[in-house]
C-alpha cells in the first residue's frame, strides 16, 4: 500500500522532529553519497526517508553507549508515527559519531588523562 | 558501489543522449544532400576499411578499451567492506553503524587515550562477531591497553559480544644523537 505524498512528508517531518528530540542525538544526516530525504511538491526532510516499506532515520549521535540511545531514538519515532495513525517500522542508522563535542568534563569522567582528553576534544 | 552505478549511468545516459542527438542531426543532414555536420562517415569509414588488424592503432584502441573493461569489470565484482555496519536485530528491524565512522572513532580513542600515534582500524563485520584491526606505533607493552580500549569502546557502540581484536604494534624510531 503506497502512502501519499502529502502524507509521507507528514510522517517524515514528525518522525525527524521526534528523533533530534532525543538527548545525544546531534542531528540528522544527509548520508554519504546519495542523499538520504523524503521529497514532496515544494520541499524536502534531510535524513528521513519514508516509503511503503519503512521508515529510516539517518541520525549524527554525540554519546556513547549507542544501544539505549538507538532504543529511545526508535521509541520517539515509533510514538511520533502512531500520533499519526501509522505503524511504519524503523530503521535506525547512525552515520557519524560526532563525540568530538562532548564537554571536557565528560571526557575526563570516562577516565581519560586531561592533556589526552584535551588532545582528544580538539580533533587531534 | 551504489554512488559509482549512479555516476556511471548518469555519465552513460548523458553519452547516449549527445551521441542520439547527433546521429539524428547527421542523418537529416544526409537527407537534405548536406555535407556531415561533425561526424565525416564516409572518410572514416574508408578509413577503417582500407586500415589492417594488425595496424598499431587498432591494437592501442582495443588494449586500452580492454584495460578499461577490465577495470571496471574488477571494481563492480570486488568484494567491498559494507558501508554500514549491522548491528542488533529486535526480531522486528536491525540498525545499523556507519563503518568508516566507527573506525575513525576508534583511531581517536587510541591517540587520546594512550601514547600510541599513526593509528589506523579497520573494522569487519563477520555475520554475528567484528573483526577488528588496530595498526598503531607504540612501545609493545602499549597492547594489551590499546586492545581492552578498543574491546571497551565496540561494547558502547553495540557491537557483539564476539570480538576478535587484533593489535599490531610498529615500533617507534629511536632518534639518534
Amino acid at each position: 500500500v503506497s502512502t501519499p505524498i502529502a502524507a509521507r512528508a507528514a510522517l517524515a517531518h514528525a518522525v525527524a522532529a521526534a528523533a533530534v528530540a532525543v538527548p545525544g542525538v546531534a542531528r540528522l544526516s544527509r548520508g554519504a553519497g546519495i542523499e538520504v530525504a523524503t521529497l514532496y511538491p515544494g520541499g524536502k526532510v534531510t535524513g528521513v526517508r519514508v516509503s511503503e516499506h519503512g521508515v529510516s532515520v539517518h541520525i549524527v549521535v554525540d554519546r556513547l553507549p549507542l544501544p539505549p540511545l538507538i532504543g529511545k531514538v526508535r521509541a520517539a519515532t515509533r510514538e511520533a508515527l502512531a500520533s499519526l495513525g501509522a505503524a511504519h517500522p524503523v530503521d535506525v542508522v547512525v552515520e557519524r559519531l560526532n563525540l568530538e563535542q562532548l564537554p571536557l568534563a565528560a571526557a575526563l569522567a570516562a577516565g581519560r588523562p586531561p592533556a589526552a582528553a584535551v588532545a582528544e576534544q580538539r580533533g587531534r | 558501489v551504489r554512488a559509482l552505478n549512479r555516476v556511471l549511468s548518469l555519465l552513460l545516459a548523458g553519452v547516449l543522449i549527445a551521441g542520439g542527438l547527433l546521429a539524428v542531426a547527421e542523418a537529416v543532414a544526409a537527407l537534405l544532400g548536406r555535407s556531415p555536420l561533425l561526424v565525416p562517415a564516409a572518410a572514416w569509414t574508408a578509413d577503417l576499411r582500407a586500415r589492417p588488424f594488425a595496424d598499431s592503432g587498432v591494437q592501442t584502441v582495443l588494449s586500452v578499451v580492454g584495460v578499461v573493461a577490465l577495470a571496471l569489470l574488477v571494481a563492480e565484482v570486488w568484494p567491498w567492506p559494507a558501508r554500514l555496519v549491522a548491528l542488533e536485530q529486535d526480531g522486528q528491524r536491525t540498525w545499523w553503524l556507519h563503518r568508516p565512522s566507527a573506525e575513525a572513532r576508534v583511531c581517536r580513542m587510541i591517540r587520546g587515550t594512550t601514547t600510541a600515534t599513526k593509528v589506523r582500524a579497520r573494522l569487519r563485520p563477520q555475520q554475528a562477531a567484528w573483526q577488528l584491526r588496530v595498526d598503531a606505533t607504540a612501545p609493545p607493552q602499549a597492547r594489551e591497553d590499546i586492545e581492552q580500549r578498543a574491546r571497551t569502546l565496540l561494547a558502547q557502540l553495540g557491537g557483539p559480544p564476539v570480538t576478535s581484536v587484533t593489535v599490531r604494534i610498529r615500533p617507534r624510531r629511536e632518534r639518534q644523537t
